[in-house]
């Protein structure tokens, strides 16, 4: 199996449990910084190709924002709200490759989803850590 | 070139005119400058004094060097734009353009009217705005090559035309009475400024 | 490509650099801008998270990159760099319809399979729309070495230029945004006739 299908398998209980917790999230997608998809939970495959490299394009410009205001402070997160949805992408912690967690829900308070998202950017940073530290050199993320 | 050519500095400072007049004299042309507006062939205009456009009748048919603070105070697009202070490299530039328009009488392709196939390569020829302008009409319709000579050098003309030529992407016959240049627009000259001069 | 730009501003007018991931635009914008480019670039992920073709480069463009020309008081262009990678598609059709041209940059040593598949992609964004390909990496400038680039460009019904292009010479640059502009205003002039 493939490092990418390894490290694929490894969060996507962590995606389930984020639905688990906030069960008003229906799509979950964990990306890398550069727009290619790492895990999915209820997207289909064109879905979670696009998305990831539409949430690598928003982050990105949501720190060219704050650099315009003279601020360089990498981005935690953004929220984007509509009438009945929202769709909040959160950075994973973690100090060497950068990872965004998207969330789409229905209209629950943002508290609520944003709790679980958070708990489960944390996990997943931690795994990636884990994931690095039994990992050969040449197949770290 | 023997016989002097008649020059009218108008409305110019006695330093402006002791200058320009020294650096016409850098020149192999013979220069006569005369008080005479209608007898000179060519015009030295400042046009920051000047206070109205009539005061120029007849300037088309004439050769004039325009000094101005700015560009946008120019009246006519076919004067030819100096700015203030001067400088001895740019009025000798405009008099190299000027002057080699009067050899182009002699040039096999005075009296042609030429378009363009297809685009030049123009990073190759150091393209100006102006000469990519040009090139531009030249692919929708002929112009008389004297007419484009009228407003871009001629060796940066020739070159593109001559590259066009030995290429076969030039379409070159004789001068007829359809071909209408007007002139390069005001607005592309403004739009340019900064990257021209 | 819309005659008109979106933005509000009718002064600002757009023009879009596009190509291949590593060909220049990033390089040709930053030569020609005026302002210093804001730009979106993310650290490209271990090529052992994804199939996509390990490269050198350490960074690539997930956004765009903005900057601007002044070239009068009064006027000023936005040029946007986009990337190239089709899972970034959304910021071309975001931008380009919006731009007034399109300066495609193009490496010589890639195949001629290669401006095929931009033209075609572009064609979707840009039907009939003003284009200059700039061919980078040129050995030797010369006649026969663009003269394929046009016989692609008369192919697929496009109009446009193809020039030798270094990105990192202000004054190539500038030829591609001035023949670009040059045929905007070509064709602005021909609508308003044809009113």
């Amino acid at each position: 199996m493939s490092t990418a299908k390894r490290f694929a398998a490894l969060v996507s209980e962590d995606l389930e449990h984020i639905r688990l917790m906030c069960r008003a999230i229906d799509v979950l997608i964990l990306c890398t910084e550069d727009g290619f998809n790492v895990s999915s939970s209820g997207a289909n495959e064109v879905q979670i190709n696009k998305l990831s490299a539409v949430v690598s394009s928003m982050m990105s410009l949501g720190e060219s924002a704050f650099h315009v205001l003279a601020t360089n402070a990498p981005v935690a997160n953004i929220v984007i709200e509509c009438a009945s949805s929202k769709i909040i992408i959160e950075r994973v912690p973690y100090r060497k490759t950068r990872f965004f967690l998207m969330a789409k829900s229905g209209n629950v308070p943002l508290g609520v989803v944003l709790v679980a998202l958070r708990q489960g950017a944390i996990a997943i940073g931690k795994k990636l850590a884990d994931f690095n530290r039994s990992s050969p050199q040449g197949e770290q993320a | 070139m023997t016989t002097p050519i008649a020059v009218c500095a108008r409305n110019l400072s006695v330093d402006d005119a002791s200058l320009l007049k020294s650096i016409f004299a850098l020149r192999p042309e013979r220069w006569n400058w005369t008080v005479s507006a209608e007898e000179a062939q060519w015009w030295v205009v400042d046009v920051d004094t000047c206070k109205e456009r009539d005061k120029f009748p007849n300037s088309a048919c004439r050769t004039v060097l325009a000094l101005a603070t700015d560009f946008s105070r120019m009246p006519y697009p076919h004067w030819t734009f100096i700015a203030k202070p001067l400088r001895s490299q740019r009025v000798l530039a405009v008099l190299d353009h000027h002057l080699a328009r009067v050899s182009a009488r002699e040039h096999p392709w005075s009296n042609s009217e030429v378009s363009l196939k297809r685009w030049p390569d123009m990073p190759r020829f150091k393209a100006s705005p102006d000469l990519i302008y040009w090139c531009n009409e030249l692919l929708h319709q002929p112009i008389a090559y004297r007419q484009l000579l009228a407003t871009v050098p001629k060796q940066a003309l020739d070159a593109v035309l001559e590259d066009a030529e030995r290429h076969q992407y030039l379409i070159r016959r004789p001068e007829t009475q359809r071909t209408t240049a007007t002139a390069i627009p005001t607005a592309w000259r403004r739009l340019w400024a900064r990257w021209t001069l | 490509m819309t005659e008109q730009p979106s933005s509000l501003d009718p002064r600002l007018q757009r023009i879009a650099f596009i190509g291949p991931f590593g060909v220049g635009k990033s390089t040709a914008i930053r030569t020609v801008s005026d302002i210093s480019v804001l730009g979106s670039e993310a650290e490209i992920s271990p090529h052992v998270l994804h199939d996509d073709i390990a490269s050198g480069k350490h960074l690539t463009t997930v956004a765009f990159e903005y900057g601007e020309i002044r070239t009068s008081d009064e006027e000023r262009f936005a040029l946007f760099g986009l990337p190239g990678q089709d899972r970034f598609e959304h910021m071309w059709r975001m931008l380009i319809p919006s731009t007034i041209g399109v300066v495609l940059l193009l490496n010589s040593q890639d195949s001629m399979d290669v401006c095929e598949t931009w033209l075609s992609r572009l064609a979707d964004y840009a039907p009939h729309g003003n284009l200059v390909i700039g061919v980078t990496r040129l050995t030797q400038v010369s006649e026969a070495a663009l003269q394929p680039y046009r016989a692609l460009l008369t192919q697929h019904g496009a109009s446009g230029a193809a020039f030798a292009i270094d990105p990192r010479k202000t004054e190539e640059v500038r030829c591609a945004v001035i023949a670009l502009v040059a045929m905007h205003a070509w064709r602005s002039r021909r609508a308003v006739t044809a009113e």
